[in-house]
């Protein structure tokens, strides 16, 4: 066949710029450590890439969505624990108050004790969070919920529950309705145990009071055991999360990233191929019938 | 009877014709450069036999004559040859549109659209999970922010490139019109000279060109008439016939890829312009699904959004920008609402307004999964994930496509230089060729001309 010495050059030309491109490809996903620029390179992965990207992206919300139960759960099981060591600071002052040898002064200093643990009951119901909400005031969480009027105690929250988003779709209580009953309870035993204290009726403080506090010891127990397996729960989903996060992270490098090794071995291949293309080009060039006429 | 000088009269000619025939060489290696030439060759052919009689009759030859300088040329290839440039410009020019659109998408990556959806349900999950946490409302509203921006970008960019893609159909358009002035023309003077007997290699090639050139740009059929001349028809379009031209229709359609002259509609099949039509086409498509899911997005957001109560108690409050009653403006002017722009407690978390109610909230969350029926049954994730799926794919094959054609065109092209391209090897092997014969005629010459002065010193 002839060959024209356009198209020789042009052929020469040509197999230098393939071998260019692969070469600067390669150069480009080593730098850049990513298998392709634009999506059409790879139209599969970046797909799946971009359906990893969301549920990544999901995964780490459910994340942080769980760390409000984790300050709600934390709160609350200090708000508690404080609430069982009050009442059995109440049970002591009941059984000192239970002795009949107690005088009126006696009486009426363990009554005024009884009175400090109110107020710290009332401080503890009004526990707030890491941002400033009402833990223990169901949805109305930015209004103070207890508040006492003479001896009576008012609930102004409600016992609605709070959710957080575990999963898509999936929630999981954070707040603990059933803390303000227990609260306004305790106040009233304790209203109680001042007064019979107060007019050292001793019978009803043995009979009754002593009784009543060791319900509502009771009570506080089974609700910070709630918070106990709230606290476990939450702590398989952190670990679930962290796991499905690392997964979903590996599976947009698999797609996105460029194996280096594999990478190395191309470049030096393509390096080759270029350099061949350019030395043969480079001969071929020079040849020429000119040089053999004289 | 041979004339004395008959050998003088021969080699001269002979001289002549070498002459003629090196300064055609010289002209190949001249226009080994040049765009759209083919080589000439000089033919020969011997001069009538002189006839004498010695005996017999007998014929002795005069020598050669130039019968013709010709073109070399292999007409089915060209033909081949443009149509393959046809589908080369296309597929092209559309994948070079293509890429800008998915570079506008600029997918997958962390300031995409895909990444803003994600951002913004996600914050509404969170809101949802922890309502009474201001950080969560204004990640909420960054959220809205970023997702409004980057939609209304995209298809602002897209509307510029659109617009740029219309006046790329208009140059092109320009071009061929251009082109089927200059075919007209050279049909005009190829005539002329063919009518006159000479010879019009040159404008022949010249014309050539501007057919294959119009080729790049939009599908061509070619008829040769018995005088030479060209019609070409360009899309099924009367383009060029004789020495007239008929303007390329400029009303053009690029939903069905087509342009009409008001009475006539014509499918642009292959060339530059089919690719700039298919890629208007394309941005135009791309600009609706927008429109399509900024409008879906004001519609579910805005709905749950205003059934919402905040602390003040007020309800019906938008999120998005919306026009009261439809038709709803699309991506073009999609952003937050001036409520929730101006104010983050206007960001409805639940139905009670307590602070913790987190209702409404966790519904937009869930929204990322729910199908919408104004998106054909996909949820908003889906809907955009498949834009972009079917956009690099289809980019994904007609770069592909565009790669195998400029290959076949380069193919064809080798065939076709094969005849027709100048080699400087072959020509330099025939100029020496050439310079020998004429060395070999001068020699002849000289000889006849002593035997001639032989004859004359004989008369004395």
């Amino acid at each position: 066949m002839r060959i024209s010495t356009a198209f020789q050059f042009d052929n020469y030309l040509g197999s230098i710029r393939t071998a260019q491109e692969s070469y600067l490809k390669v150069q480009r996903q080593i730098a850049t450590g990513k298998k392709y620029d634009a999506g059409h390179e790879d139209p599969l992965s970046t797909r799946l890439t971009m359906s990893s990207r969301t549920l990544k992206s999901r995964f780490e919300q459910f994340d942080k969505n769980l760390r409000g139960v984790k300050d709600y759960a934390g709160n609350g099981e200090i708000a508690l624990t404080e609430m069982g060591d009050l009442l059995n600071q109440a049970n002591v002052l009941a059984i000192q108050g239970a002795s009949s040898t107690i005088d009126t002064n006696t009486a009426q200093s363990l009554a005024n004790q009884v009175s400090d643990l109110q107020a710290k009951l009332i401080r503890l119901g009004n526990t707030q969070g890491s941002q400033g909400q009402y833990i223990f005031a169901g949805q109305k969480s930015d209004i103070k919920p207890f508040s006492v009027t003479g001896t009576t105690v008012t609930f102004a929250g409600d016992t609605n529950s709070i959710r957080a988003e575990v999963r898509s779709g999936e929630y999981m209580e954070i707040n603990d309705p059933g803390v303000s009953s227990v609260v306004t309870d305790i106040y009233d035993k304790l209203e109680t145990l001042k007064s019979n204290l107060q007019s050292q009726n001793v019978i009803a403080i043995s009979d009754q009071s002593l009784k009543d506090l060791k319900l509502m010891k009771d009570q506080v127990t089974g609700l910070r055991a709630v918070i106990g397996s709230r606290m476990q729960t939450t702590e398989t989903l952190t670990n679930d999360n962290t796991r499905r996060i690392d997964e979903f992270t590996k599976e947009i490098s698999d797609h996105e990233d460029v194996d280096l090794a594999e990478a190395f071995v191309r470049y030096s291949q393509t390096e080759t191929a270029y350099t061949a293309a350019m030395q043969v080009a480079s001969k071929g060039m020079q040849l020429s019938l000119m040089d053999f006429l004289r | 009877m041979a004339g004395p000088f008959l050998g003088i009269n021969m080699s001269s000619q002979a001289l002549r014709n070498y002459q003629r025939s090196m300064t055609t060489i010289g002209n190949n290696i001249a226009n080994v450069n040049t765009r759209g030439y083919s080589r000439q060759t000089v033919e020969f052919s011997p001069l009538p036999q002189l006839q004498f009689y010695s005996g017999n009759w007998k014929s002795i030859g005069q020598g050669s004559v130039i019968s013709s300088v010709n073109r070399v040329r292999a007409d089915y290839l060209e033909a081949s040859q443009n149509n393959a440039s046809s589908q080369y410009g296309k597929s092209e020019t559309l994948s070079t549109h293509l890429q800008r659109i998915e570079g506008i998408y600029n997918e997958p990556s962390d300031s995409g659209i895909n990444q803003a959806l994600d951002r913004f349900f996600n914050s509404w999950s969170g809101l949802g999970s922890n309502s009474g946490d201001a950080a969560a409302r204004t990640e909420v509203r960054l959220a809205g922010q970023v997702l409004t921006d980057r939609v209304r970008n995209r298809h602002q960019d897209l509307t510029q490139l659109a617009s740029s893609q219309t006046g790329q159909i208009n140059n092109t358009i320009d071009q061929i019109n251009g082109l089927a002035n200059q075919i007209a023309q050279l049909n005009a003077q190829i005539a002329a000279t063919v009518g006159t007997d000479g010879s019009a290699n040159d404008l022949m090639d010249q014309r050539d060109l501007a057919v294959a050139d119009l080729s790049s740009l939009v599908n061509v059929n070619r008829q040769v008439f018995p005088d030479g001349s060209y019609a070409i028809y360009a899309s099924g379009h009367t383009l060029v016939q004789g020495n007239s031209v008929r303007p390329f229709p400029s009303t053009f359609d690029a939903a069905t890829g087509t342009v009409t002259d008001g009475t006539n509609t014509f499918q642009v099949k292959s060339g530059a312009l089919a690719g700039h039509l298919a890629g208007l086409n394309e941005t135009n498509i791309q600009k609706s699904n927008l429109d399509q899911m900024a409008n879906e997005l004001r519609t579910q957001v805005n709905t749950l959004h205003a059934a919402g109560t905040n602390a003040a108690g007020d309800t019906g409050v938008l999120f998005f920008n919306d026009v009261l009653v439809p038709p709803q403006t699309g991506a073009g002017d999609f952003s937050l609402s001036s409520d929730v722009q101006g104010d983050l407690s206007k960001i409805m978390t639940g139905l009670t307004g307590d602070a913790s109610d987190g209702s409404i909230a966790q519904q937009l969350g869930e929204m990322r999964d729910s199908v919408q029926a104004g998106l054909g049954g996909k949820s908003f994730k889906s809907y955009f994930g498949d834009i972009i799926g079917k956009l690099t794919s289809d980019t994904n094959f007609q770069v592909n496509a565009s790669a195998t054609e400029s290959a076949v065109l380069d193919q064809i092209d080798q065939q076709r230089q094969a005849v027709s391209g100048v080699s400087l090897d072959d020509e330099l092997a025939n100029l020496v060729k050439m310079q020998r014969s004429y060395q070999a005629a001068a020699r002849a010459m000289t000889v006849f001309d002593e035997v001639s002065q032989d004859l004359i010193n004989l008369i004395r």
